[in-house]
């Protein structure tokens, strides 16, 4: 199929065309040349104006800004006219990169930047430069402007009141500061548009409530908005980043990154939880729509009140909102390297990995997942051992070994351009140097790895049964994995009637994890990404697509089964408490801050008793659990929706990251939240 | 040090009393409920599953041993949560149970008990100088389901003394709701009439659920099915009782 398109998209060239596509290696090794939204997204391109882009095309002329300027000179306005906002968002732009550059993924604008920055003036010093990033950024901006233009000689056609009023804040847009909540949103919706159609994925929106409170309460003040007038435009807002879902997203339809973050410590040292932060979270849950997603900073000064709304969108099944740890993320960060003045405008990098909003060109998505549990069965096979102290350490040489692999695979990496991001990120106009080419403050990339939890586990039970009980052979664990346990059920029954496992904070199931976690942070510690250090996390979206590849394990996973999912317990034995105990024992330490998740799944009984349920989520964080998020399941429901889809139309569902219309995902990940939700004990 | 058969510590608990609790579930137990959703807990001495593995229902475990693992929770207790202790009967450790419980409430542990209230009323007073709050199990009222050998010790128990004795800190009646057992018209108007003598008592109905089969299959033991109240006979339940609540499973 890839070769096919690549064909089609080969014979298409010769034509002065623009397309846009973006792919991502991240997600396990799927490439999202076959997922469903990506092909449906270029053949709907392939049926109209199809925008296609070749870097190897590219003139010396034609810098990354020019790219913009056309990609506005073919946007008709009136195929993206939305109301009542302008959101010139165009599915049909499809990019494609060259095979050795990667797309910028995983990104936030500081919105408050891009609220407040006169354009005209920036482009009017920045144009007596004669270099390729300022070029690149005045041609950048003379997009922004032929596209807003446009969009007014559009609107001025119509005679009702709201195209007048976007007409008038599309007037101000260069230069001005809005004058309301309105304007803001509008001006936002603008700039996250215009991102998507340069080819930018997984955009996220940032902490919303802080940057936009005061045109919140500047309209309160004066009188013109009321609160439900601002509910009604925060809900449309919110509809229209959503209304696009299915193009936006990655591997799965709701992977689009679009996260606003929502309370928190301010720049001012202040905690922050205004009216907008209670708006966002009331207007997701009344509309119970996978996307886009919130995430909760979450400290001791969080409300209760905050606590009980949030509890009830998750109760919904929305998975949202995740919480992060506020005072533990912000600490961690810190120490790895992240200025500590800075780490107050945490966000995250799409799903869960911390950076530093508007500062920080962090990508999770250009590099390989680690397969954890893989190099471990490996050595099973390969060598026999006479005691488990050999075994381990042959073990972790092999996740090394591994690990190296991948880290040796990603030390230079070409990232497209973006004179969109530049603008608005510290520190690229300062000098001169683009977003991806070392202009933002910040470049920590990150690993992700899955399996961890199983690999725990496998060892557990090769440390048990195998070398110190002698209840198996090594031959017998060598034959069994290799014939995915067929034969061998007493040896699968075996491993999973071990009751010490990941998730337990005893000491051996400690000890295998820190051990691990080490091993894999070592050597992540010793590479770089073009030439600044990396950042190493527990959670990934690979679990189901790597579990696909990876043979049976030691754990008593049969092969081809998913891997467990982020920190989370791999039988039901390992309770909500067990699992907070343990993750908040974990050491995140060092470069371990990439996302750090406890998912669990609870029952809707589980969190009907809503303040118990507040007080547990409380003492949670406090205990120091990185980050969260719970899917509220109903295995009946779950089994009757993939049995009948038209049931329950509306179920959403959380996946790695995000969340999603349970009747979108392929039979794999239904099959997989049945499951879990069947094996849930709270 | 005293010591108990323990069958299982379960966390987070929120459906055990005010609050987050964790819940201590004992072995032993006067009564002997066919429906009874815990029936490891029935017998006294240690007991094991009916498989090949040798698993025994139950841990032996020390006062301190027991201690630890409560007081680790003692976070998520904060100012309304505590420890109950269930089972089967936990009145039935009365007599070891003191040091334990005097422990807890050194460390500001809020305690409750689970009970049918089916023990001599000397058993509750060895232990209710500690206790928070108590959740009565009510059960049929003039036939509890008897252990056969406990006929008499049941027989000698004055439940509404019992009762009467610990009212103030009662936190709820509760009793489950089956269908043709416990929702007979007779049963529901003695009850009517118990919580009627003490009008302060919140009543809670629970619904009959059939978890503890499973565990009555792996214990290798028969245990009925029952079914739970119907819809109708739910609602005249209900309005017979103004400001009961009913809790599903």
């Amino acid at each position: 199929m890839k070769k096919l398109i690549k064909r089609i998209i080969k014979t298409l060239l010769p034509r002065r065309i623009f397309v846009s596509l973006s792919r991502s290696r991240s997600q396990g090794g799927s490439d999202i040349f076959s997922s469903k939204p990506f092909l449906k997204r270029f053949v709907y391109s392939f049926l109209h104006d199809i925008f296609i882009y070749r870097e190897d095309k590219l003139s010396e002329q034609k810098n990354a800004g020019c790219q913009i300027l056309d990609v506005v000179k073919k946007i008709k306005v009136t195929d993206v006219c939305k109301y009542p906002y302008f959101y010139p968002y165009n599915p049909r732009i499809v990019k494609i990169l060259g095979k050795a550059t990667w797309p910028l993924v995983s990104i936030t604008l500081d919105y408050a930047n891009v609220l407040e920055t006169d354009l005209v003036s920036l482009s009017e010093k920045i144009s007596k430069n004669d270099d390729d990033f300022s070029h690149s950024v005045v041609d950048a901006i003379s997009a922004i402007d032929l596209l807003r233009s446009k969009a007014i000689a559009f609107y001025s056609t119509k005679k009702d009141a709201r195209s007048e009023k976007i007409v008038s804040y599309l007037d101000r847009m260069m230069s001005n500061r809005p004058e309301s909540l309105d304007e803001a949103l509008q001006k936002i919706l603008f700039v996250n548009a215009l991102q998507w159609d340069y080819g930018h994925r997984h955009i996220g929106l940032g902490r919303l409530d802080v940057i936009l409170e005061p045109y919140y309460r500047s309209d309160i003040e004066t009188g013109v908005l009321s609160r439900d007038g601002a509910f009604k435009m925060i809900t449309d807002f919110v509809k229209i980043l959503g209304a696009d879902t299915f193009f936006k997203s990655g591997g799965l339809i709701g992977d689009t990154g679009q996260v606003i973050l929502l309370s928190g410590t301010d720049r001012n040292g202040n905690y922050v939880e205004n009216e907008l932060t209670h708006i966002f979270l009331e207007v997701i849950t009344e509309l119970n729509v996978p996307d886009p997603k919130l995430i909760l900073r979450v400290c001791d000064k969080t409300s209760d009140e905050l606590w009980r709304k949030s509890v009830a969108s998750i109760s919904k099944g929305n998975g949202s909102p995740l919480m992060m740890n506020e005072p533990k993320v912000m600490r961690l960060m810190t120490d790895f390297g992240y200025e500590a003045s800075d780490v107050v405008d945490f966000g995250t990098s799409a799903c869960w990995e911390p950076l530093i909003i508007g500062k920080s060109f962090d990508q999770n998505n250009s590099v390989e997942n680690i397969n954890v549990l893989s190099p471990l069965n490996k050595i099973i096979q390969e060598t026999e051992y006479s005691d488990y102290f050999s075994f381990e350490k042959a073990a972790l040489s092999s996740i090394s070994s591994e690990v190296e692999r991948i880290t040796n695979n990603s030390k230079e990496i070409n990232f497209d351009k973006s004179p969109l991001m530049s603008i608005w990120t510290d520190g690229c106009i300062e000098t001169l140097t683009d977003f991806a080419a070392g202009g933002a403050k910040y470049n920590y990339h990150g690993f992700l790895c899955s399996g961890m939890p199983n690999t725990v586990n496998s060892l557990l039970n090769i440390k048990r049964y195998v070398f110190d009980e002698k209840k198996i052979s090594y031959d017998e664990l060598k034959k069994a994995l290799a014939d995915n346990y067929v034969g061998y059920e007493y040896v699968r029954d075996l491993f999973l009637s071990n009751e010490f496992k990941f998730g337990l904070s005893a000491l051996d199931v400690m000890a295998i994890t820190t051990k691990i976690m080490n091993c894999l942070s070592d050597v992540v510690a010793r590479t770089t990404i073009n030439g600044h250090k990396a950042k190493l996390g527990f959670s990934s979206p690979a679990y189901l697509s790597m579990g696909k590849h990876t043979g049976a394990s030691a754990d008593g996973r049969h092969g081809g089964d998913p891997f467990s999912t982020h920190i989370s317990p791999v039988s039901k034995e390992v309770g909500f408490a067990e699992i907070i105990d343990f993750a908040s024992e974990l050491d995140y330490s060092g470069n371990k801050i990439n996302g750090n998740v406890v998912d669990f799944v609870l029952s809707k009984q589980f969190v009907k008793n809503v303040d118990k349920f507040i007080q547990i989520l409380k003492t949670a964080f406090r205990k120091g659990v990185f980050e969260m998020q719970l899917n509220v399941l109903n295995y009946e429901q779950l089994v009757a929706a993939k049995k009948d889809p038209t049931l329950y139309p509306n179920l959403v569902v959380r996946i790695w990251g995000f969340s999603a219309y349970f009747n979108d995902l392929p039979d794999s990940y239904k099959d997989m939240l049945i499951q879990r939700a069947l094996n849930s004990n709270e | 040090m005293n010591s108990f058969n323990v069958t299982s510590v379960q966390r987070l608990c929120v459906n055990d009393g005010p609050g987050v609790r964790t819940t201590v579930f004992f072995k032993g137990c006067t009564l002997h409920c066919p429906w009874c959703c815990n029936p490891e807990t029935r017998y006294s001495s240690p007991s094991y599953y009916d498989n090949n593995r040798n698993e025994p229902v139950c841990v032996r475990m020390s006062e301190d041993e027991i201690f630890d693992l409560l007081i680790r929770d003692k976070d998520y207790y904060a100012d309304t949560g505590g420890v109950t202790f269930s089972g089967g009967e936990p009145l039935l450790q009365a007599f070891k149970l003191a040091p334990l419980l005097e422990r807890l409430k050194r460390h500001g542990v809020s305690i409750c008990f689970e009970t049918s209230l089916y023990v001599p009323l000397e058993f509750i007073k060895m232990v209710d100088s500690f206790v928070d709050c108590y959740i009565v199990d009510v059960k049929v009222i003039d036939r509890p389901f008897l252990f056969k050998e406990n006929i008499d010790f049941v027989n000698s128990i004055d439940f509404e003394a019992n009762l009467t004795y610990l009212c103030k800190k009662i936190y709820f009646l509760r009793m489950v709701l089956i269908d043709t057992v416990t929702d007979t018209k007779e049963n529901i108007e003695k009850f009517k009439k118990l919580a009627e003598t003490h009008p302060d008592l919140q009543v809670e109905f629970l619904q009959y659920h059939s978890l503890g089969l499973t565990k009555a299959k792996r214990l290798g033991v028969e245990q009925p099915l029952f079914s739970p109240t119907k819809e109708d006979r739910l609602a005249e339940i209900l309005g017979q009782f103004k400001n009961a609540r009913y809790e599903k499973v």
